[in-house]
């Protein structure tokens, strides 16, 4: 098959071709589509660039592996968020464990460490850049499960059903993390959204 | 839900707008290196897993203890006093007296052999005949009376090394005055001494007197 039809195959096309005649250049069609979104949504979650790099590769090598345990009943997009979350969540257990001793982005999800930092300051939070660092630091304080639960749907901006597929659970609870996850956002954020 | 949006719509539209973070340019480059190299790690078979040394370290450690454990017990088992084992106790009560005067050796009568239980019998008669070959040979007591002592004396049997001591007969603990190389026939019931009983001239009068005060009312009962 030449590149031009293949850039035309959906995503379940392309890795049933990968799937049966082994094309590497299916592959890397995919890779290109892939890459980003999930960079994206791993950094949104461990808030490290390297490990995030480091664990999207590892979620590409695994579809490169396992690639016939992909089944065409689920869009490929769901398995792959799925084989990326996976991989994210256990990256950051090991950074949590890691760095249980130390005051750090990593510190307990019930009881957070109340350093005073004057760049919390309502004036100085008007600089659009210093809002979205804030942003960045308060969603990493939110519980795993209800982060990637906020991530996928205001970040990535996938359906309430592909999360609950991804996440392996029920759309009602997708939309109870989802709510709750917003709600301890805004918690943390409550000297930007005060008014 | 349109509700709960719009409650965090500011919070849902800073978080839409956060810069897109992208894959680095060399992360395909990266990413084959990655999968040749996980590719050239040949992953061992189902059995290669199953026979690989490091299953078999707990085992050989179990086995290892198991056969420790065992022998300590074991050790500590040969400590313990196994009845089957013991050495036979020597007898204390087995009094080897010599030079008894035959004066003392008092017969006794057939009523106090009756006594004796046969079972005694057996245990306290042992006789050693220096002569003998092999077993015992039949020590044949003149008086009929001595049934019982034949039956247990038929019943003993000697090593050979111990029959080249020579050892005088012993009966029922007492050492016979007969003479080691006397015969059978040498030996009456009269000069053997069963009871261990040596008693003063005074008080075998007084046992016969007791003897005789009895006698009557036995006689008179059993009529």
């Amino acid at each position: 098959m030449t590149d031009r039809n293949l850039n035309e195959l959906t995503d379940e096309e392309l890795i049933a071709e990968f799937q049966k005649s082994n094309d590497e250049k299916a592959f890397e069609i995919l890779v290109q589509r892939f890459k980003n979104p999930l960079t994206n949504y791993v950094y949104r979650f461990l808030g490290d660039y390297d490990s995030c790099v480091d664990v999207v590769q590892d979620t590409f090598v695994k579809v490169f592996r396992y690639k016939d345990s992909y089944s065409s009943l689920a869009k490929f997009s769901t398995w792959i968020y799925t084989i990326a979350g996976n991989l994210a969540r256990t990256e950051f257990q090991r950074k949590k464990r890691r760095n249980f001793f130390s005051i750090s982005n990593y510190g307990d999800e019930e009881k957070f460490y109340d350093i005073p930092d004057n760049s919390l300051r309502p004036d100085i939070t008007t600089d659009s850049n210093m809002k979205r660092e804030i942003i960045e630091k308060a969603l990493l304080k939110v519980r795993d499960s209800y982060r990637e639960a906020v991530i996928l749907r205001d970040i990535q901006e996938l359906s309430y059903e592909e999360i609950a597929e991804i996440m392996q659970i029920e759309v009602g609870t997708v939309k109870s993390r989802i709510n709750r996850g917003r709600a301890e956002l805004q918690k943390y954020l409550k000297d930007i959204y005060n008014d | 839900m349109i509700e709960e949006e719009k409650t965090y719509n500011k919070l849902i539209k800073d978080l839409k707008n956060l810069p897109k973070v992208n894959a680095p340019k060399n992360f395909e480059t990266e990413l084959w290196r990655k999968i040749n190299s996980s590719v050239e790690e040949k992953e061992p078979s189902f059995w290669e897993k199953f026979f690989s040394p490091r299953r078999f370290v707990p085992a050989a450690a179990v086995i290892a203890s198991a056969v420790i454990i065992f022998f300590v017990i074991n050790i500590n088992s040969d400590e313990t006093e196994n009845p089957l084992n013991l050495e036979p106790k020597l007898r204390e009560d087995l009094v080897v007296a010599k030079n008894i005067p035959e004066e003392n050796i008092v017969p006794l009568k057939r009523s106090d052999k009756k006594r004796d239980s046969k079972s005694e019998a057996k245990k306290n008669i042992e006789i050693v005949q220096p002569q003998a070959s092999g077993t015992v040979n039949e020590m044949r007591l003149s008086k009929e009376g001595d049934k019982l002592k034949d039956e247990a004396l038929e019943q003993v049997e000697l090593k050979p090394d111990s029959l080249k001591k020579e050892q005088a007969p012993i009966v029922g603990g007492n050492v016979l005055s007969a003479p080691v190389n006397a015969s059978a026939s040498d030996i009456k019931k009269d000069s053997l001494n069963f009871m261990q009983i040596n008693l003063s001239p005074k008080e075998k009068q007084e046992i016969e007197q007791l003897k005789k005060r009895i006698q009557p009312s036995e006689k008179a009962k059993s009529k």
